[in-house]
C-alpha cells in the first residue's frame, strides 16, 4: 500500500483509493518517528549515567505526566508532588527498564501507579475519618492570575461534573484506556504498554468505553454547543 | 460485479474511530462513498476529539517542575563523588574511635583509682605524723633544755608529774 499527500493511500489488493478518517495513525506512536529516536538515545545515554540526559527526558515529558496526573487527582499541589515522584522513581529504576523505546509507556505506568496510591491512601484516610473523601475535587484548581469570569466558571464546573458522570459508568479498565486514548492522546499501542494488556483487549476496552460515552446524550450536547471557554472563547 | 453493502451500523461506527484500517475493505470503500456514514463517524471522531482538546486546556496550568538533580546533588551525588579511599579511611577512622572510646574510659578509671590510693597513702602518712606530734609534740632540742637527760619529760603528761619546769618538786 502506497502513501499519498492528504491523508489517502493506494491498495493494490482492492485497486481503489481509500482515504483514512483518522486524524493520524492508529498504531504508529504519538511522538513523530525523529523524536522516539531522540528519546531511545537519551534513554541509552540516562541509563548509562548521562544526567544531563535524564534532565533532557524530563523536560520532553513533565508537561504531559503533570497533565495526567492533574487530570486524575484535580489538586495542583498534589500534582506536582506526584509529579515529582514520578520522576525520581523513573530516575531510580531507569537502568532496569530493557527496551528503551518503551519509555513513555513505563512512565506513563509509574504515573498511573502513583495516582492509584494517592487514590488508595485518600480512601484509608477517608475511612479513618482524617479526611473527608468529599473533598475531592470536582474540577481542578484553576490558575490564580486566570480569573474566569461566573459563566466561564459555571461551564467549566459543569463539563467537569459531567466528565465525572461518565467516568462513573465506566469500569476501572474502560476509564484508563479512554482517557489515555483521547486525554492523553497516547496510541492503542502504547496504551497497551502502559496497562500491560493486548492490543486486543485494549480495543475491547475502548470500544465498550466510546459506547457508553455516544449514549451520554448530555455530555454529547454539551460538547458540541455549550462549550465556548478556554482559547474558543470570542473575545 | 459490484457489491452491494448497506449503511455502517453503531458497531462499525465505533470500530472505525477505534481503528479505521481493521475493518473490511468493502467496509472502508463504503465508508469512503457513503456521506451519511462517514458524517456519523466525524462528529463521533469529533466530540471525542473535543473532549481531550478541552480536558487538555483545562489541565494546562503553570505548575512546580520537577527537579531531581538539585536534590541529588545536594543529598547524594556530592557524597558519590569522593574518592573511594577517603571512605574507607573515614570508616575506619570511626571503627577505631569506636573501639578506642572503652579503653580510653577505662584508662581514665585506673587513673583515678591512682589518684585514689596516693590520696590515702598521704593521708596515712599525715595522720601517722599527727600522732607523732600528740606523743611528743615538741623537738627533742627543745625537750634537752626543758630537761636535760630526763627521757620521761618526753612524754607529754610530764608536766603533771608533780614537778616544776625548772625541775624541782612542785611544793617544795
Amino acid at each position: 500500500m502506497n502513501r499519498i499527500p492528504g491523508g489517502a493511500s493506494i491498495s493494490y489488493a482492492t485497486g481503489c483509493v481509500l482515504f483514512r478518517m483518522n486524524t493520524r495513525e492508529d498504531f504508529e506512536p504519538s511522538v513523530s518517528a525523529a523524536q522516539g529516536d531522540e528519546v531511545v538515545t537519551l534513554v541509552e545515554q540516562a541509563k548509562a549515567g548521562d544526567a544531563h540526559a535524564f534532565e533532557k527526558l524530563m523536560a520532553l515529558h513533565q508537561d504531559e505526566i503533570f497533565r495526567l496526573v492533574f487530570f486524575r487527582i484535580r489538586s495542583r499541589m498534589d500534582s506536582e508532588d506526584i509529579t515529582q515522584d514520578v520522576f525520581m522513581s523513573a530516575f531510580k529504576y531507569l537502568p532496569q527498564l530493557k527496551e528503551s523505546d518503551r519509555f513513555r509507556p513505563w512512565l506513563y505506568r509509574i504515573a498511573l501507579n502513583r495516582v492509584h496510591d494517592f487514590h488508595r491512601k485518600n480512601k484509608l484516610l477517608a475511612f479513618f475519618g482524617i479526611t473527608d473523601e468529599r473533598d475531592q475535587r470536582e474540577m481542578p484548581d484553576v490558575e490564580p492570575h486566570r480569573d474566569p469570569s461566573a459563566l466561564d466558571g459555571v461551564i467549566r464546573h459543569e463539563f467537569w461534573v459531567r466528565v465525572k458522570q461518565l467516568s462513573k459508568r465506566f469500569s476501572k479498565m474502560e476509564r484508563e484506556v479512554f482517557f489515555l486514548r483521547f486525554v492523553d492522546d497516547m496510541n492503542l499501542r502504547e496504551i497497551a504498554l502502559t496497562l500491560k494488556r493486548s492490543e486486543s483487549a485494549v480495543k475491547t476496552h475502548l470500544y465498550r468505553a466510546i459506547r457508553k460515552f455516544k449514549e451520554d446524550s448530555a455530555l454529547s450536547d454539551f460538547l458540541e454547543g455549550e462549550w465556548h471557554g478556554g482559547k474558543d472563547q470570542p473575545s | 460485479m459490484v457489491e452491494k453493502i448497506s449503511h455502517l451500523d453503531e458497531q462499525q461506527i465505533i470500530e472505525s474511530v477505534i481503528n479505521a484500517s481493521g475493518l473490511d475493505a468493502a467496509l472502508r470503500r463504503h465508508l469512503f462513498e457513503c456521506s451519511a456514514c462517514r458524517a456519523q463517524k466525524l462528529a463521533l471522531e469529533g466530540r471525542l476529539s473535543r473532549l481531550g482538546q478541552i480536558s487538555r486546556e483545562q489541565t494546562t496550568v503553570e505548575f512546580r517542575k520537577p527537579e531531581i538533580f538539585q536534590r541529588k546533588a545536594g543529598i547524594f551525588k556530592r557524597t558519590w563523588e569522593i574518592s573511594p579511599v577517603f571512605r574507607i579511611g573515614v570508616v575506619f577512622a570511626s571503627l577505631l574511635a569506636l573501639l578506642l572510646t572503652p579503653l580510653t574510659l577505662r584508662r581514665d578509671v585506673i587513673y583515678t583509682l591512682d589518684k585514689v590510693y596516693q590520696e590515702m597513702r598521704q593521708d596515712d602518712e599525715f595522720m601517722h605524723e599527727i600522732e607523732k606530734l600528740e606523743d611528743n609534740p615538741f623537738p627533742r632540742t627543745y625537750m634537752e633544755i626543758a630537761a636535760p637527760g630526763d627521757t620521761d619529760t618526753q612524754s607529754p603528761g610530764a608536766l603533771n608529774d608533780g614537778r616544776t619546769q625548772d625541775g624541782g618538786p612542785r611544793n617544795a
